[in-house]
């Protein structure tokens, strides 16, 4: 059984933002980000929190998903805090900014993963930045190693997992020992690890030969349109960076 | 002239030599079965058939062109198609039609056209229904039949299988066994398949044994001393140790039926 | 020993409903048994060898054992990672505690019991071929010395060569007194190899006893030799399927058919 370790998975849904081109919903991350680190000042936060908010009641997706990826980050967000308010001059507030904007970048690429599916964020960023090709830049290449590194990513987990358990059923406890005896532990998963990634990575690419990768400029089953549904998110996005700038400007 | 042809090939790396003094003509519509345990380089030759590998030595054609001329590659491998052992490593859209449009988008068709060979092939294989399924949620069989239908979507003339149905359970395997025959007999597709498995060649129209690297026979299945022995040769050869007489000749169960009723017993 | 008693596992599902792998569980294999466990993929094999060997712990029930149990996962030879034949064998038996000289001898030992000779403790064991990684990933769990060994799908992608000198090995190990636990697909390994039989449907213990008894009551394990004695039946002869569980079996009945009309 496959369990699903995915940097934040694609929840099927039928959204808003489900169906806007991936381009869109790139562009519009960026942007975010983008604003996300602009606002400095108490309006602007709130803004951009209303905005995020406004965003994930749109996607309709769980709040629970969107808050997977924040747990791991607690510590650290944490001791980032901590270390604000001891050591800077108006650390509260320097603190309490540092962590919004980490969890606000989290929420936004977790809105970005969890409404599109991966395939289509290659097919986005491959088609967005396509214009590259008459660059030299291989995009095709290049997003078809994204798009495979995301498909075999539970693969490879299920494999760590598998191997775990052999090693384990041999006696293997990764929580004896000091660091010495810990790493030569995680050899005996590492290097099979390595073993099997290679030999899937010599058969897939018989597999890719064999289906006529690169024999010339491909096409695309489902070519990326866009629609009006597009265009107002657009509208949207640059209205939200030209806000947060104005308000950045005026010093609000 | 023959579809696939290897006159004199051999292939060595590393110091190994995995293939000696090949040679082999497969006819358009044939079933061949390649047997040979594991280490008798039939991976080796189903790579060299599809131009992945070139020979070290001789020189291996598909439909007249040489796997050797670099601008004939593509047309050899639509001609040719390989599927591999594990699906999960030749797998690689996110749905069941994603990945069947792998080799279609790669030859650069239009999305319209894509869409209609998809549904055609999907049909072929009985994958319909899972047309947007993801395929990390598919059977094992089901899984082997996605990476066939990648391959059958190229509308290629010849399939080339290494071991693909090791992996699965009988009933899938016959299935899929069921399924190549069926496309041989009605779509005259030639089907290369290699495999550990007796079984496999007892319905073939050529067989070729490798072991170590060579062959050592090649024919009509019944015409060929095929090791290991298949579950009707096995009972056979009971049935002598028991001092019942049957012909050392049977190899398949219709075989041992036939000669079971000639002995008047059924 | 082992004995399970209404032993259950489910797996949370990340946030939806919890999947119900093994369900309601129970039955005993003896000491010295040779047990196949048999059913549909997806029927919970997998995780039954995890559960009986301790890698996983049951939601509810119990699992009693007497002795330790050691298990080869499929494909067991992903585990390899040393670089000599003898240290990849070693690795458990050092795990175990033992000292190095002990654990050595240990290996050579089971090195030797799966047909591996010294020429080989040497070598690279990622350079061996399928079959000889494949011997050197089971003399590392034999190495374990335990008592009792659950092996997962031991003959998948072996070649009959080796399939058959897998069988004698499992059979050898049995004969020297280990319980030999096998999960496989192949109804056929198992009825010619096994004694007792575990038939698993969705999680459940569908039937489980003597292999020659379970095997005629359901029609999904129907075994290669059964067919045929089926289709000779069906032709007129006059042979009683059910008793054909294995091509002996088969041998035996259409020999004393035959020679019953003289």
């Amino acid at each position: 059984m496959i369990r699903d370790v995915t940097l934040g998975r694609y929840y099927r849904q039928d959204s808003f933002v489900h169906t806007l081109d991936p381009r869109t919903k790139l562009c519009g991350v960026a942007f975010l980000i983008a604003g996300i680190f602009i606002s400095s000042s108490v309006i602007s936060c709130i803004f951009t929190m209303l905005c995020i908010a406004a965003l994930v009641w749109l996607s309709r997706v769980p709040l629970r998903y969107m808050v997977k990826g924040l747990l791991p980050i607690f510590v650290f967000l944490a001791v980032v805090a901590v270390l604000n308010i001891i050591l800077v001059p108006n650390g509260v507030f320097r603190a309490i900014l540092i962590s919004l904007r980490v969890v606000e970048v989290i929420f936004a690429s977790n809105l970005l993963c969890l409404s599109t599916r991966p395939r289509e964020i290659s097919n986005g960023v491959e088609t967005g930045f396509s214009w590259m090709r008459h660059l030299k830049v291989p995009v095709h290449d290049l997003a078809t190693i994204v798009s495979i590194a995301f498909t075999f990513i539970p693969i490879l987990a299920e494999e760590a997992r598998r191997i775990l358990d052999a090693q384990t059923s041999r006696g293997l406890d990764m929580r004896k020992g000091g660091l010495v005896k810990k790493t030569k532990a995680s050899v005996s998963v590492i290097i099979p690890m390595f073993v099997s990634a290679i030999e899937r990575a010599e058969n897939l690419a018989v597999a890719m030969e064999s289906r006529l990768y690169g024999c010339g400029e491909p096409t695309r089953l489902h070519p990326l349109k866009y629609s009006y549904d597009d265009a107002a998110a657009y509208v949207c996005i640059f209205t939200y960076l030209l806000v947060v700038i104005l308000m950045k400007v005026g010093r609000l | 002239m023959a579809l696939i042809e290897a006159r004199g090939v051999s292939y060595s790396y590393n110091g190994k030599q995995a293939l000696s003094g090949i040679d082999l003509s497969i006819g358009s519509g044939q079933f061949v079965v390649v047997l040979g345990p594991n280490g008798s380089g039939k991976s080796t030759l189903a790579r060299l058939l599809n131009a992945i590998i070139l020979p070290t030595q001789g020189e291996v054609s598909v439909d007249g062109h040489l796997t050797s001329d670099k601008a004939s590659v593509f047309d050899i491998r639509k001609t040719a198609g390989l599927v591999l052992q594990n699906p999960d490593n030749q797998i690689i859209g996110d749905t069941v039609e994603d990945d069947i449009a792998f080799a279609l988008e790669n030859m650069g068709l239009h999305p319209s056209w894509i869409d209609s060979i998809i549904t055609d092939v999907l049909e072929q294989t009985g994958l319909t229904a899972q047309r947007f399924s993801n395929p990390r949620e598919l059977s094992g069989g089901q899984k082997e039949l996605l990476c066939i239908a990648g391959i059958l979507a190229m509308k290629g003339r010849c399939i080339i299988l290494d071991e693909a149905l090791s992996m699965l359970d009988r009933e899938n395997r016959n299935l899929i066994v069921d399924l190549l025959h069926r496309l041989n007999r009605e779509n005259g597709l030639t089907v290369v398949m290699t495999s550990q498995d007796t079984e496999d060649a007892l319905d073939a129209d050529l067989v070729v044994v490798l072991d170590d690297g060579k062959v050592v026979a090649s024919g009509k299945p019944e015409d060929v001393r095929i090791v290991p022995e298949s579950f009707a040769s096995s009972v056979a050869s009971m049935l002598r140790e028991r001092n019942v007489a049957v012909s050392e000749e049977v190899v398949s169960e219709d075989g041992l039926l036939k000669a079971l009723s000639k002995k008047g017993a059924v | 020993m082992i004995e399970l008693r209404n032993v259950s596992f489910s797996y949370p599902s990340d946030g939806r409903q919890q999947v119900k792998v093994i369900d309601d569980v129970s039955f005993s294999i003896q000491d010295n048994g040779f047990v196949g466990i048999t059913g549909k993929i997806g029927s919970g094999k997998t995780t039954l060898c995890k559960l009986l060997c301790g890698l996983l712990k049951p939601s509810s029930g119990q699992i009693l054992k007497e002795g330790r149990v050691a298990l080869a996962m499929q494909f067991p030879e992903s585990q390899i990672f040393e670089n000599t034949v003898l240290k990849d064998v070693m690795f458990g038996p050092l795990n175990m505690g033992l000292p190095e000289e002990q654990a050595r001898s240990v290996a050579e030992k089971s090195l030797e019991s799966v047909g591996l000779d010294g020429s080989f403790f040497d070598r690279n064991p990622l350079r061996l071929s399928g079959g000889e990684k494949r011997r050197v990933a089971l003399a590392g769990v034999l190495a374990l010395n335990a008592d009792i060994y659950v092996f997962d799908e031991p003959a998948t992608g072996l070649d009959s060569r080796w399939h058959d000198s897998l069988f004698e090995l499992l059979h050898r190990l049995n004969d020297s007194g280990k319980t030999v636990i096998i999960v496989s697909h192949s109804i056929d390994d198992i009825a010619e190899n096994c004694r007792t039989l575990v038939y698993l449907e969705d999680g459940k213990v569908a039937d489980f006893g003597n292999t020659a008894d379970v095997i005629p009551r359901h029609r999904s394990l129907e075994t290669r030799a059964m067919g045929f004695a089926r289709r000779l039946a069906s032709e007129g002869m006059e042979i009683d399927y059910t008793k054909a569980v294995t091509r002996k079996d088969l041998a035996d009945l259409i020999a004393s058919r035959i020679q019953f009309q003289g």
